[in-house]
């Protein structure tokens, strides 16, 4: 342990990746999401009509927290250039005669173009029109009725006899900074994790000292590498505290679950990735095998947690793939019981994987000693 | 003549210094595994991940307190839509929420019991739509299908409210007398991989460039001998010629790779590609340029060959927001612009996506473009004083 005190204050990789990376990571990924909600994305109009009504439309979607009105275009075409030049991500169409035809009751049509290449902007700009092109067909009919003397109780009754009452559970601000950092954060971290295990034990063997960690262990395998890893397993912890309390408590990111969930759940999560990448370690003992086949995984995990794209709507032979990925058991918890804080049973075979991966390294303990006394590094 | 000599050298010294990269493709597992395996590999596997594009049928749990046609013809229509799929009906609201908290559903309908009455008597009633918002895509099927779903209905009951003296054609008039067209254009089916997977392309690119890269310096700079050949090579000179040999044999084995990525995964997995090949070919090829100087500079931090790992891994994620694709750049705070500006990435996924997925011409991207070629000088003159430096050791 002391020897790993020393190592660790020499090569200032531990420094740079245990404390300094981690916390560089929640920072970056939490200002980058701040907003929580894009707004105010450049949107274009094309109206050839340009009439009262028509610019009180165009108004109307300026008026949106999302949008914003950068330009007027001449052309559909024009408007569809500064959307591959990436100046604006929608546009409104408004042809001409639009206003005439409204008012003769001849039912004009406009047209809405937005880009899908960004999902984020595509679908909250789909959103954004939805509404107004309800609002703008209430507007109208409203102006119809109130001339036949109905009260405004009445109109709304008759557009809309159903309504919809939404409740967005935990999260009522759609607030993405909260439903994209609880996965990007712990993942990054999880990351450094992986690798650093693989990498305090793959320079022993890399630097052939191997046989005096096991010397000074007095030849017992788990004095060794509890000595060895500790240091990197205390701070590893206090960085993943860092960050909960960060942004459950200092962000307010939703956390239904109180905070016990919140405590175990940072408990587990450091133990199964370290597991993992002592388990990886003893699989290889090789420092660049075992740091590659990390890397490898832990960029993958991303995807495989289904934070974004949900597994459900996988291949069925990914699907099941997802389960070799602490990540993934790790999202499949927090969602459940620190963010919704539905009880544990829910998700318990997930909490059942992640004790598993913390436990994996018990395995391969007697290859990790064999690797540690006989191995030669080869360059 | 003497010009001719020295021209002559300084090429023999960087096809010396090629030969030996070259070599170490083979040679190096490393560097094979980063730059030869990863990029076959990778695009292969994500393009697989998000092969279904769409998120469709997310377990909806009903509560059905009404009973009424008008509530039987809610369920059956959300069923009956792609993104929604109804499980169960649940007895009551705590059945329904016990079901969410066991993870068979990801969200409730609640149909309550004045629904038919209150529509019949002419009342405005409710439908309440519960949805987890762990995943914002499920969210966004549970909540739109209810929308369009309730939408229908209401104009169906309206036009039924209507005195019987009208042609259906007022009745079309008067339910909504403005017809409004939703035109998605480039990515028409709002697909997933459409929207991901470009992005990923453009940074296997560069990620597996820096890997490689940082994994051959690291092990040149270890072994504290240089390249055999390169030890002949005299000290003027030296950073630039060293520089220029390894950039040419990564230059070599990506253009392949740049090709692969850019037009055989995106035809292979049908995704929207329109772009010119000539356009293509204009941008990747200060991409590339870009990306190898950028990852000879950042080499000179790797001291040992694994440390890279720990420094290149983990941006690749960090990069693929700081695109602006993802996450709107309107959004990004200017400070993280001003990072994202340094990285290659950066501009050529923009040019990318608007060249392959929206049939942009090389002239519309004209800013990025430029961007790449002053990344790529700059960063091969400080890639090349850099690696001048190393020669002390």
């Amino acid at each position: 342990m002391r020897r790993e005190m020393g190592i660790l204050r020499r090569n200032p990789i531990y420094m740079l990746f245990m404390v300094v990376m981690p916390i560089v990571a929640v920072l970056f990924f939490t200002t980058l999401l701040s907003n929580g909600q894009p707004t105010e994305m450049p949107v274009g109009i094309v109206d050839q009509d340009y009439t009262p009504i028509t610019r009180r439309m165009a108004r109307l979607l300026d008026a949106f927290q999302t949008t914003r009105i950068v330009g007027q275009y001449a052309t559909v075409s024009d408007a569809r250039r500064a959307v591959q030049r990436g100046e604006i991500y929608a546009f409104l169409y408004v042809p001409k005669g639009t206003s005439a035809k409204l008012l003769a009751s001849r039912k004009p049509t406009i047209s809405f173009y937005y880009s899908m290449t960004s999902m984020t902007s595509g679908s909250l700009l789909f959103r954004d029109l939805k509404t107004i092109s309800s609002l703008g067909n209430a507007g109208l009919m409203q102006a119809t009725l109130r001339m036949r003397g109905a009260t405004d109780d009445q109109i709304m009754t008759y557009l809309q006899p159903i309504t919809i009452d939404l409740h967005q559970i935990a999260n009522p601000t759609l607030d993405y900074n909260a439903y994209l950092s609880t996965t990007l954060v712990p993942g990054v971290l999880t990351l450094f994790l992986f690798l650093l295990a693989a990498y305090s034990l793959g320079t022993e063997l890399k630097f052939e000292t191997g046989r005096n960690l096991l010397l000074e262990a007095g030849d017992n395998i788990w004095v060794a590498l509890t000595g060895k890893l500790l240091p990197l397993y205390l701070v590893s912890l206090a960085i993943f505290f860092f960050y909960e309390i960060y942004v459950y408590y200092f962000l307010g990111f939703p956390h239904l679950g109180g905070p016990w969930p919140i405590l175990w759940l940072g408990l587990l999560t450091v133990h199964a990735s370290l597991g993992f990448g002592i388990f990886m370690f003893g699989m290889f003992p090789q420092l660049r095998m075992s740091m590659s086949i990390c890397s490898l995984w832990a960029v993958l995990s991303f995807s495989a947690a289904g934070s974004i794209f949900p597994v459900e709507n996988m291949d069925t032979p990914l699907q099941a793939m997802t389960w070799l990925f602490p990540l993934r058991h790790y999202f499949m918890v927090y969602q459940a019981v620190v963010f919704n804080g539905y009880p544990v049973t829910g998700v318990w075979i997930h909490v059942v994987m992640l004790i598993g991966f913390a436990l994996l390294p018990l395995f391969v303990f007697p290859r990790i000693k064999k690797a540690l006394k006989y191995y030669v590094y080869v360059p | 003549m003497f010009m001719f000599r020295k021209l002559s050298q300084i090429l023999c010294d960087v096809a010396a210094v090629w030969r030996d990269e070259m070599k170490s493709f083979v040679h190096d597992e490393g560097v094979f595994l980063f730059c030869l395996l990863m990029p076959a590999v990778y695009p292969l596997l994500y393009a697989w991940i998000y092969n279904n594009e769409m998120v469709r049928e997310v377990p909806v749990v009903v509560v059905d307190d009404s009973h009424s046609a008008l509530s039987r013809q809610f369920i059956q229509m959300a069923d009956a839509s792609p993104d929604v799929r109804i499980t169960q009906q649940a007895a009551s609201m705590d059945e329904a929420r016990h079901l969410v908290e066991q993870q068979e559903a990801r969200g409730i309908y609640y149909l309550p019991a004045e629904l038919a009455d209150g529509v019949y008597e002419g009342r405005r009633t409710f439908i309440g739509v519960y949805a987890d918002m762990a995943m914002t895509l499920q969210y966004k099927s549970i909540y739109m299908t209810a929308n369009s779903v309730v939408t229908k209905m209401n104009k169906d009951i309206r036009i039924s409210r209507m005195n019987k003296l009208t042609t259906s054609r007022d009745e079309d008039v008067s339910a909504a007398p403005l017809n409004f067209v939703e035109v998605p254009i480039f990515n028409p089916t709002g697909g997933y991989a459409g929207f991901i997977l470009p992005c990923v392309l453009m940074l296997v690119l560069q990620q597996t460039l820096m890997l490689g890269i940082g994994l051959s310096e690291g092990t040149r700079r270890e072994k504290r001998r240089l390249i055999t050949v390169a030890r002949t090579i005299p000290s003027r000179g030296y950073g630039i010629r060293l520089a220029f040999g390894k950039g040419l044999a990564y230059f070599m084995v990506y253009s392949i790779w740049a090709a692969y990525l850019s037009i055989v995964i995106p035809r292979l997995f049908g995704l929207v590609m329109i772009a010119q090949w000539q356009d293509l070919l204009t941008l990747m090829f200060p991409y590339l340029l870009a990306c190898i100087s950028f990852a000879l500079m950042l080499s000179w931090v790797v001291r040992y060959r694994e440390n890279v790992l720990l420094l290149v891994v983990f941006t690749s994620v960090p990069f693929l927001l700081l695109t602006g694709i993802s996450w709107p750049l309107s959004s990004i705070p200017a400070f993280w612009q001003g990072v994202g500006g340094l990285i290659p990435s950066t501009y050529a996924v923009r040019a990318y996506v608007r060249i392959a997925t929206m049939g942009a011409s090389i002239s519309d991207c004209r800013f990025e473009y430029h961007a790449l070629w002053i990344q790529a000088a700059a960063y091969f003159v400080i890639a090349s004083i850099v690696m001048w430096r190393t020669r002390k050791g």
